[in-house]
């Protein structure tokens, strides 16, 4: 998916990330995506962190699971600068069915990012409306609405 | 690649210490040390770039959804976000 609005060349083949890079980051999953346009609480978050300098992730596995919730969502999240869309590498592939084999795909997705890594050792945090979705899983978890 | 016309490049001076780390990095990572030093500039924003970000977010929101931000919601949305430390939700489990 393209970034037509984003005014920093991210990836130039692509245009999107491969890779979070900022370990402030957050990554959104698919019920915080699938907020976005019934939650001001989420409205005003995506408009809040650029201010921070703070990057918003979103899975690409998310996005798909919700435009599936909210059909179209895909399309304005692709508009909105302040959300970085983030590969589904094969690396992330391994770590999923490694860490996670018998979830969602797009829930397995953000788990995998939200691990620590060497080059990441805290993880990425997860903003969620529903954070029982992670509860087996040892991650940072910021839930929306709290 | 073969380039058409001369590509511009420019020197950068680092300490003997930062060269060999560039080195190993740049290896591990398949690439060359202009690659990894262009990887890791183009990680990073400048402060005009994150103002624009933050611009065209907000007339996004605003065109397409009707959404401006009250000083309540981005304060609270500024808590949330910078908030620590976030709560870890592995869940404790009864030992027997």
């Amino acid at each position: 998916m393209a970034h037509p609005c984003a005014p920093v060349a991210l990836a130039p083949q692509t245009g999107h990330l491969v890779t979070a890079t900022h370990p402030g980051g957050l990554v959104l999953d698919t019920t915080a995506l699938a907020a976005l346009v019934s939650s001001r609480s989420v409205s005003a978050i995506v408009a809040s962190a650029p201010n921070l300098k703070l990057p918003l992730y979103a899975p690409v596995t998310c996005l798909d699971a919700a435009d599936r919730i909210r059909p179209g969502i895909v399309a304005h999240i692709g508009r909105l600068p302040a959300i970085e869309p983030l590969e589904l590498t094969f690396t992330d592939l391994l770590r999923l069915r490694h860490r996670a084999p018998h979830v969602a795909l797009d829930v397995a997705h953000v788990i995998a990012l939200a691990l620590p890594t060497p080059t990441m050792p805290g993880g990425l945090a997860v903003a969620t409306v529903l954070p029982e979705l992670y509860a087996d899983y040892d991650l940072n978890i910021n839930p929306i609405g709290e | 690649m073969v380039y058409r016309h001369p590509v511009a490049s420019k020197m950068i001076k680092v300490d003997e210490q930062t060269h060999a780390r560039l080195i190993e990095l740049a290896a591990e990572n398949g690439t060359t040390i202009g690659g990894y030093v262009a990887k890791l500039v183009t990680a990073q924003r400048t402060r005009a770039e994150w103002a624009d970000i933050a611009q065209q977010t907000s007339d996004y929101l605003h065109e397409q959804f009707g959404f401006v931000a009250t000083a309540d919601e981005q304060a609270t949305a500024e808590a949330w976000l910078t908030r620590a430390p976030r709560s870890r939700s592995r869940r404790r489990r009864a030992t027997s």
